[in-house]
C-alpha cells in the first residue's frame, strides 16, 4: 500500500511541480545568475510572507516546486547543521533536519557555516557547510546519504570559513574545497554520495563557486587564483585550464560560449569547442566586480564594485554603457537577472530591481528589509525569495 | 486545466484511502538490523549506500524504534552518529505529526542518564521541549556540571540572569555568590569572560589563567628558516632531541632555549613582541606537564601561524595555515598523557607576507577534559 501510496505522490508532485518554476542552486539552474523563463516581481511591491529563523545562516535559498530550502545552523560553535524545507504559498516550515559538523566549524564573524547554498536536482536537495559535510535529502526530508567530508580530509579547511557552493550536472554534485594546507575538487553521485572522481586542486584559499558551463558536452569550471580550469562532472578530467590568475572569492559567469572571469577586472575567454583551449575574447580594467560576481543578459555583462555602483558594459567589447549607484553601498550576495529586470540586495538589507530595458538602467523597486544579506536570491513563480540570519522574506508584486 | 484540476482531486481521494489503511511498524529485529547497518558506515562514505536503504524502515517506525536509536547513539562514531541522528528526527518528526505525541518519560530518561552521548542527549531534550516545555525549568538548573557543553550554557545562563536579577534588588552578597556559582560550571571562553566582569564590578578577581588551564610559561628556541615555506617540513634540531642547554645554528644567528611567558587573561604568547618580529621563520616551544594520572585531555590551541604539535614525541595534529585569523580554542587536539611528566612541542611558522593583517607571530594554548574543563598540572 505504502509503494501504491507513493507512485500516486511522485505523479501528483510532478504535476504540481511541473506548474511552479525552479531555482536549483547559488545564481540559478544554471548557475550563471540570469534566465528568461521566470516570471518576476519587477516591483518588488510586497512582502508576501517574512518567516523569522531561529538559526544563522548566509546562503541563500533555492525552489523546488511548492518548497523553498535554506541551509543553517545553531550551536556556541555552530556545529549544528539544519536544512530547512518552507512551503511556498504559506511559508511555513514543511520539514526540518539537522546534523552534527564532523570538519572544522571555525569562521569569520561576519558569515557562518551555513554558507554555500545548497542545490538540487529537481528530486533531491544537497547541502554543504563550511565545515564541510554533506548531506542529501529526498524532497520529503528523508536523509539519503551524509558525507563527511571535513573528517575525511580535515587539511582542507580554512579558518575563516569556506563558502563555495556545489553545481549538479548530470547526475553529480560538485564541490571545489580549496584551502592552503589541502585542496581539491570532488564529484558526489546525487543517488548514493559515493565519490565518482576526486582531483587535486591548486592549495590557496578560495571561497569561489564552480560554474556550469553549458553546451554539446557540460563543463563544470573551476576558479582559483591561479586560473581557472574546464572538468568533466562525469569524470572530473581536466578538459583545459585558462589564465594564470583568477578571483578567490568571484566566481565566473558563463553566457553562450563566453567565460566571464572577473580578475585584474573583466577577462572574457571564448570557447569554440568543449575540448579546446579557450582564447581570450577581451579584457577590461575598469569594469570589475568585487564580492559580486557578475552576470550576463542580452549580449550586456552587468558588474557591482566595492561601492555599489552598477555597470552595464557591451558584452562584446567591454565598453561601458551605463553606471548606476544602488544606494547602501557594499553587495556581497550576486545579482541575477530576468524578465529585463536585474535583482540584488546590498549587505545593508535593500533588494533593489533595475529595469533594464531602457538606455539607462532605472531603479523601479525596493525592499527596505534592514538587516544584512549575504546569500544570493531566487527567483520563482513571480516572487523573489531571500535571507539573512534572521528571516526568510517572499516578495512579490 | 479543467483536466488537471479532476485528475489532481481524483489522485487526492485515492491516497486519502490508501491512508485509511493501516501500516504495520517496523518489527523489533528489523529496526536492530538497521541500527547495526547504520552504525556500519565510517569514512570516506563506507556503508552509506546500505545506509540509505536501511532509514527508509525509519519512516514507519514508532515508539520502540526511538528507544533503539536513542541506546545506539552510545556505539555510533562521528559519521554513524548523523545516520543514526536521521533515524532519530524522521520517526519523532511523524509521531509529533501524527499523534501530537511523544513516549516523554522515556526521552527524559535518556537526557538524565549523563552516561548518555552528550549531543544526543541534547537533541532528545529539544525534542521532549516541543511537548512538555516545563522540562527546561525542571531538569536545566541541575545541569551546572553536566557533561553537555550544551546544557552547561544553558544552566549558566540561567544562573548569570539570577545574579544580575538579585544586583537589581541590591542583594550583593547573593548576586556574589549566585557568580561564583556560575563559574565553577563554565568552560566556553564567552560565558567565563561574562562572568568574571560581572564579579570584578563587585570587586572579586578572577584568576582567569588558572580557570582557563592555560599553559603560561614556556621554553623556546629560534628563528629556523622558513623562507619560501621552507621551515614547515624540514626537521630542525628541536624536532630530534629536547636539551635545554645546547645551542644549535638557527636562520641567522646561533640559537638557544629561552623562557617566554604570558600574564594575558587568554594566554597569548607573542613572539613577535617578546622575541623578534621575525618572518620567514620557524619557533619550536616546549612545555612539561606533570599530570596525575594517565588522561584522555583535549589541547585546545588558537594561532594565526602555520603549526605542528607534538605530545611525548608523538604528532598529534598540524596545519600548514597562514593569516587566515585566529581565536580562542581554534583547534581542539585530542591527546593522551600519561601519568608524570608528559612533553608537549609545539612547532610555530611565520611566513613572508608583508600585509599588516599578516605580522602575528604567537600562539596560546590551554589543557581541558572532555567537558572543556580545564585540566590543571601537578606540581
Amino acid at each position: 500500500m505504502k509503494i501504491f501510496i507513493l507512485i500516486i505522490l511522485s505523479v501528483l508532485f510532478t504535476i504540481t511541480n511541473s506548474q511552479a518554476e525552479n531555482w536549483l542552486q547559488f545564481r540559478g539552474s544554471n548557475s550563471n545568475g540570469s534566465t528568461n523563463e521566470i516570471e518576476i516581481p519587477s516591483k518588488l511591491k510586497q512582502i508576501a510572507w517574512s518567516v523569522k529563523l531561529d538559526s544563522k545562516g548566509a546562503s541563500g535559498p533555492i525552489v523546488v516546486g511548492n518548497k523553498v530550502f535554506i541551509t543553517s545552523c545553531t550551536g556556541f560553535l555552530q556545529d549544528r547543521l539544519h536544512i530547512v524545507c518552507f512551503n511556498t504559498e504559506s511559508g511555513k516550515i514543511d520539514w526540518e533536519r539537522q546534523f552534527w559538523a564532523t570538519g572544522k566549524t571555525g569562521c569569520h564573524e561576519k558569515i557562518s557555516v551555513a554558507t554555500p547554498t545548497p542545490a538540487s536536482d529537481g528530486e533531491r536537495i544537497v547541502a554543504s557547510y563550511s565545515s564541510n559535510d554533506v548531506a542529501c535529502f529526498d524532497l520529503e526530508g528523508n536523509l539519503l546519504w551524509y558525507r563527511g567530508l571535513g573528517k575525511d580530509f580535515p587539511d582542507a579547511s580554512n579558518s575563516l570559513g569556506m563558502s563555495s557552493s556545489p553545481v549538479i550536472v548530470e547526475g553529480i554534485a560538485v564541490f571545489q574545497v580549496e584551502a592552503e594546507p589541502d585542496a581539491y575538487a570532488i564529484g558526489l553521485d546525487m543517488k548514493t554520495g559515493k565519490t565518482v572522481w576526486k582531483i587535486e586542486r591548486p592549495r590557496h584559499a578560495n571561497w569561489a563557486s564552480p560554474s556550469i558551463m553549458r553546451g554539446e558536452q557540460d563543463l563544470v569550471i573551476l576558479p582559483s587564483l591561479k586560473g581557472i580550469a574546464a572538468i568533466d562532472p562525469r569524470t572530473g578530467y581536466t578538459v583545459w585550464k585558462s589564465l594564470d590568475s583568477g578571483s578567490s572569492v568571484t566566481s565566473v559567469t558563463t553566457w553562450n560560449n563566453h567565460i566571464f572571469v572577473p580578475v585584474d577586472g573583466i577577462k572574457v575567454l571564448n570557447v569554440s569547442a568543449p575540448s579546446t583551449t579557450p582564447e581570450l575574447l577581451w579584457e577590461k580594467g575598469n569594469i570589475s566586480a568585487s564580492t559580486a560576481s557578475p552576470v550576463v543578459y542580452e549580449n550586456k555583462i552587468y558588474t557591482i564594485n566595492g561601492a555599489g555602483v552598477l555597470k552595464s558594459s557591451s558584452a562584446e567589447n567591454g565598453k561601458i554603457n551605463w553606471q548606476l549607484r544602488l544606494s547602501g553601498g557594499r553587495c556581497s550576495s550576486s545579482p541575477i537577472i530576468a524578465g529585463d529586470h536585474l535583482f540584488v540586495a546590498n549587505e545593508k538589507g535593500t533588494l533593489f530591481s533595475v529595469d533594464l530595458s531602457g538606455k539607462k538602467g532605472k531603479i523601479v523597486g525596493t525592499q527596505k528589509l534592514d538587516e544584512m544579506i549575504l546569500g544570493t536570491p531566487a527567483l520563482s513563480s513571480g516572487a523573489i525569495y531571500l535571507r539573512s540570519n534572521d528571516h526568510l522574506w517572499k516578495i512579490t508584486n | 486545466m479543467k483536466q488537471f484540476f479532476f485528475l489532481k482531486n481524483l489522485l487526492t481521494v485515492l491516497i486519502l484511502i490508501g491512508l485509511l489503511i493501516p501500516e504495520e511498524s517496523a518489527h523489533a529485529d528489523q529496526i536492530d538490523d538497521a541500527i547495526q547497518i547504520l552504525l556500519k558506515v565510517k569514512a570516506n562514505g563506507e556503508g552509506n549506500s546500505e545506509a540509505g536503504k536501511a532509514l527508509k524502515l525509519f519512516q514507519n517506525a514508532d515508539q520502540l524504534a526511538i528507544t533503539k536509536v536513542l541506546k545506539a547513539f552510545n556505539q555510533s562514531n562521528d559519521y554513524s552518529a548523523n545516520y543514526l541522528l536521521a533515524a532519530f528526527e524522521t520517526v519523532a518528526d511523524n509521531m509529533l505529526k501524527k499523534s501530537g505525541k511523544l513516549p516523554q518519560k522515556m526521552l527524559e530518561h535518556f537526557i538524565l542518564e549523563t552516561g548518555n552521548m552528550p549531543r544526543a542527549r541534547r537533541v532528545a531534550y529539544e525534542w521532549l521541549l516541543k511537548v512538555d516545555p516545563g522540562a527546561e525549568t525542571r531538569m536545566i538548573p541541575n545541569m551546572l556540571k553536566d557533561p553537555s557543553p550544551e546544557f552547561r550554557r544553558d544552566s549558566i545562563e540561567l544562573l548569570i540572569k539570577q545574579g544580575k536579577k538579585e544586583l537589581t534588588q541590591d542583594k550583593k552578597e547573593k548576586a556574589i555568590a549566585t557568580f561564583q556559582k556560575s563559574l565553577t560550571g563554565a568552560v566556553d571562553e564567552d560565558q567565563i569572560s561574562k562572568i568574571s566582569k560581572q564579579l570584578k564590578k563587585l570587586g572579586i578577581e578572577t584568576n582567569l589563567q588558572k580557570h582557563f588551564g592555560i599553559l603560561a610559561s614556556w621554553k623556546i628556541i629560534g628563528p629556523f628558516e622558513n623562507r619560501e615555506g621552507v621551515g614547515y617540513q624540514a626537521v630542525y634540531a628541536p624536532e630530534k632531541e629536547i636539551d635545554l642547554s645546547k645551542t644549535y645554528d638557527g636562520k641567522e644567528m646561533q640559537v638557544k632555549w629561552q623562557t617566554i611567558s604570558t600574564e594575558d587573561d587568554h594566554g597569548i604568547l607573542n613572539i613577535a613582541k617578546d622575541i623578534g618580529k621575525y618572518k620567514g621563520a620557524v619557533m619550536y616551544a616546549v612545555y612539561e606537564f606533570k599530570s596525575s594520572q594517565s588522561q584522555d585531555v583535549i589541547i585546545k590551541f588558537g594561532t594565526p601561524n602555520a603549526w605542528k604539535i607534538r605530545v611525548n614525541d608523538e604528532l598529534i595534529s598540524s596545519l600548514e595555515e597562514y593569516h587566515r585569523g585566529t581565536s580562542f580554542d581554534q583547534h581542539k587536539i585530542p591527546a593522551k598523557f600519561k601519568a608524570g611528566t608528559n612533553r608537549i612541542l609545539v612547532k610555530i611558522c611565520q611566513n613572508e607576507q608583508k600585509q599588516d593583517w599578516a605580522q602575528q607571530f604567537q600562539f596560546q594554548i590551554r589543557v581541558c577534559d572532555q567537558t572543556g574543563t580545564a585540566v590543571l598540572a601537578v606540581k
